[in-house]
């Protein structure tokens, strides 16, 4: 294979990872909830799509709608019915409850669907494309492409609607935000809302091309964690930037490392990147110590 | 005998497991300016923040223009026309001076006499800043902007804690000037200061706590002729204690 | 005596001890009355009761929300597999062996994990990724038989060798004396220690810990390599009695998982709790297998009802199974003396309004 190969499956994977990250990111950034069950929502999306099975674009792009709609939905009672009250409490109760919601739904997964590894057929007009001696699945290559335009109507709605402005508020200064009359909670309900949905759609992206199984939702929590660690608590750019680097070094090193070694080396890297280079998010959880 | 604004009965307020505001009485008017003294650790910081509602509290009596607000969230506090501006100042850091200025503005319909024209013509400085980040200010600007944030609320009753703290003296006589032309334009003001000659000669009244407890209060007259004030046991920018 | 006085001084004390007893009559002559198939199942409940109560060390006591200790079971249980099946070590040299890989490595996590700030929010993530990069290592690498797992065939038996072929019951018996001595332990180290009273200072707040003069980050790394070490004890028993390891039944994440939520629906802050709920988890198992729900689904019923259950006493801000007991013993025997100042605190009064993030409230405090 080769490097531009490599380079251009790696950007197009990580597009979908900055996608799943940026839910994170809001979540994390304005709420100081560290979401265990990021990944599992990203499950939603693909379960979801799968169990449609659209046959047409047209299907798909239904599809997709209807698993953000119903992740969001999930993610707003998630948050307001499991999250808000603990968040009065101290130690991490939140993090224990959002592991326990994605256990939870790894095994009912497990249970509803217990042939693992299934995928749709393709419901994009192409199957794939080649240039420059590089060949992309063309639902791989429409993934990336509209996560990343999913990414910047995200970052529309963080900087330019007052939703978004009150986003950013909590994130700055919770005392800030509720000082100037922002109900901080409806905030937090539609960001959780908002995080799920944007991990379910990526999730939808993801199956034409990404069999699914119960065990994938784990492994998605941890890299869109590493995407919102490595990118930093600064800007949403950082976030997206995390995603495609996290993207190249998965499929570099699936290309240059055995089978599940691969995963081993990025998960380690990104321990040795945390011993090097705390900085981003961490410069948060001290400030308030 | 005028109108109350903000009247409080037997009010306590908790950090954690320890009750810091232990049963407090205190009443400001409508259109006056009170001021709350006492030294570090005397529980100030706690006491508006239980005002607000951010932290455990309860009282006998909590009312705001005869309105019951124990039962309300901080933001529908605000609401109300109770805004605070904090201490710690509670910056937007990552945000510019205007974007800090606009988040809680209310729609143009709802909008009273502070808005972003006024508030420029109040604070100057704020102007020549309005792009800069909220974060990159100095200290005397940044009390400005918590004040003029806090005024775009439009409020009834601004509770201003410590808006001199850690000030050059240049500065906290243009505050302090501000805060009277703000209560003249008909706020009702209290005013939380450990400076008590400055804040003295400002409010009409005042109160002084100490360990959680209203320990004097009285015009501001009669505060500043009582030995608390002479025996230097107030005001004093040497405490031992630290503000929890 | 103060220990006897201890042991019945309160009507919950004298419950309790009465508990404890029958409990220990009733584990030691259970092999004697059970079926030869439910001397497994004690021996698994057992195990599972142990590694919650090592998880516990570092999760419960200190606060430190672990799901690398999943780690800690694989590598005591491939300790086994590789060093005594493979290379002939003797058993207790390579439990040793275990322990000491083990607790290093939870030593060095804690203190990587420590340039997040005392207050490690991504502790749990930091665990988290380790575990899958040492699953991942556990699958690949030839030494622990990659995805085939490791097959034990020697052929000695006997205490020396940890190992007998028809009968669990030594086995059993092996494991409730390691579950004993691990609780005495335990429980000497939190009461009788410096080290280990300093614990439930760092869980509560390791800020005001440290201005206490305790040495936050070490204490931290001591706890994760006292809890991860001995947590590879029960991952070798469970080898000696499986007598196949493979990286998927002893080193995923839901290994982690099980502990982190088997101590959490017992009661993180106790000692009984954890072995109470590791005990039910096994008990509740065989039930579920023994209503004939398909096998395969067996344990995603288990997971399903522990995540319900951890969902609710987090929800509901119970904090696990053994506090409720005490609650209820309470209310029915009264406390035995003068009512307890402290549950007269402010947190039992209505308090109308509360922050809605604590730390965030206490950052500017």
């Amino acid at each position: 294979m080769t490097l531009l190969q490599i380079a251009t499956t790696g950007v197009l994977q990580g597009l979908i990872y900055a996608l799943i990250g940026l839910g994170l990111y809001l979540i994390f950034n304005v709420m100081r909830v560290v979401n265990f069950a990021h990944g599992y929502f990203v499950l939603i999306g693909m379960y979801g799509v799968l169990s449609l099975s659209p046959r047409s674009l047209a299907d798909f792009a239904v599809a997709l709608l209807f698993v953000a709609a119903v992740a969001a939905a999930f993610g707003y009672f998630v948050e307001r019915f499991l999250i808000e009250s603990t968040l009065d409490k101290t130690g991490h109760a939140q993090l224990v409850i959002t592991l326990s919601v994605g256990v939870a739904l790894q095994y009912i997964f497990q249970v509803l669907y217990p042939e693992p590894y299934q995928t749709i057929t393709n419901p994009w007009p192409m199957e794939a494309i080649t240039a420059l001696g590089v060949t992309i699945s063309f639902a791989r290559l429409a993934a990336g492409a509209v996560s990343l335009l999913l990414a910047v109507a995200l970052s529309w709605l963080i900087y330019r609607t007052r939703l978004g402005v009150y986003m950013r508020a909590c994130a700055e200064s919770i005392n800030g935000a509720m000082f100037v009359g922002v109900n901080v909670r409806r905030v937090y309900r539609s960001t959780f809302a908002l995080g799920a949905a944007a991990a379910a759609v990526a999730g939808g992206l993801l199956i034409p091309f990404q069999p699914v199984s119960p065990l994938y939702g784990l492994e998605l929590t941890v890299k869109a964690f590493i995407v919102v660690v490595i990118g930093g608590s600064g800007a949403l750019w950082g976030t997206v930037a995390a995603g495609i680097l996290l993207g190249v070094a998965e499929a570099a090193s699936s290309v240059y490392i055995s089978g599940s070694l691969g995963s081993s080396v990025i998960y380690t890297l990104f321990l040795l990147v945390i011993l090097f280079r705390p900085q981003g998010l961490a410069r948060r959880t001290v400030a308030s110590a | 005998m005028m109108e109350t604004a903000l009247s409080v009965e037997g009010f306590s307020v908790w950090r954690g497991r320890s009750e810091i505001v232990r049963s407090v009485d205190l009443e400001v008017g409508q259109g006056e300016l009170v001021c709350l003294l006492g030294s570090n650790g005397a529980g100030k910081t706690t006491l508006t923040e239980g005002l607000l509602g951010v932290i455990p509290a309860r009282a006998r009596k909590l009312e705001f223009h005869g309105r019951a607000i124990a039962g309300l969230r901080p933001w529908h506090r605000v609401r109300a026309g109770i805004v605070l501006v904090p201490q710690e100042r509670s910056l937007f850091a990552g945000m510019t001076v205007e974007e800090n200025l606009l988040v809680g503005a209310r729609p143009r319909s709802q909008a009273g006499p502070f808005d972003l024209a006024a508030m420029y013509e109040l604070f100057p400085r704020l102007k020549d800043r309005a792009g800069q980040l909220a974060g990159t200010l100095s200290g005397g600007e940044r009390s400005m902007l918590a004040i003029a944030r806090g005024l775009m609320l439009q409020p009834r009753t601004l509770v201003l804690d410590e808006p001199s703290l850690g000030l050059a003296p240049v500065i906290v006589q243009t505050i302090m000037r501000t805060i009277s032309d703000i209560n003249a334009a008909g706020v009702s003001i209290l005013l939380i200061e450990q400076n008590v000659h400055q804040a003295l000669r400002l409010a009409s009244r005042g109160y002084v706590l100490d360990g959680g407890k209203i320990i004097a209060a009285g015009t501001a007259e009669s505060l500043l002729a009582s030995s608390l004030v002479e025996s230097g046991y107030l005001g004093s920018t040497t405490s031992t204690r630290e503000e929890r | 005596m103060s220990i006897v006085r201890g042991l019945v001084s309160t009507p919950l004390n004298r419950v309790n001890t009465l508990v404890v007893a029958v409990a220990l009559v009733v584990a030691v002559a259970f092999p004697l009355f059970a079926e030869a198939p439910m001397i497994g199942v004690g021996f698994v409940a057992l195990v599972f009761a142990m590694r919650n109560l090592t998880w516990n060390i570092a999760g419960g006591f200190a606060g430190l929300l672990s799901v690398a200790h999943a780690s800690a079971f694989g590598i005591g249980a491939f300790s086994v597999a590789v060093l005594t099946w493979g290379h002939g070590w003797n058993v207790w040299l390579a439990i040793v062996g275990g322990i000491l890989v083990s607790a290093s490595i939870g030593a060095v996590l804690s203190l990587i994990m420590s340039r997040f700030g005392v207050n490690a929010l991504f502790f749990t993530l930091g665990t988290l990724a380790l575990t899958i990069a040492i699953s991942g290592i556990g699958a690949s690498w030839s030494v622990t038989g990659g995805v085939n797992g490791l097959q034990n065939l020697t052929m000695q038996e006997g205490f020396l060798h940890l190992q007998w072929f028809t009968d669990a019951t030594p086995l059993y018996y092996v494991a409730l004396g390691f579950l004993i001595l691990l609780t005495v332990g335990v429980s000497f180290m939190m009461r009788r220690t410096h080290f280990g009273r300093s614990l439930p200072f760092i869980r509560e707040d390791p800020v005001v810990a440290a201005s206490m003069g305790i040495t936050v980050v070490r204490n931290q790394a001591i706890a994760m390599g006292i809890s991860m070490g001995l947590t590879a004890i029960p991952g070798a028993l469970m080898a000696q009695y499986t007598n196949f390891v493979s990286y998927d039944s002893v080193l995923t994440v839901e290994v982690g998982v099980a502990m982190l939520v088997g101590a959490i629906i017992g009661g993180s802050a106790t000692l009984a709790g954890p072995i109470v709920a590791g005990i039910g988890i096994a008990v509740l198992e065989e039930l579920l297998r023994s209503f004939a729900v398909s096998s395969s689904n067996v344990s995603s019923y288990t997971q399903i009802a522990y995540a319900i259950c951890v969902i609710l006493i987090l929800r509901f801000g119970g904090a696990g199974i053994v506090p409720l007991w005490g609650r209820l013993v309470v209310r029915f025997f009264g406390t035995g003396t003068p009512r307890d100042p402290e549950s007269e605190a402010p947190s039992d009064r209505h308090a109308p309004d509360r922050s809605p993030d604590p730390e965030v409230v206490s950052e500017h405090a």
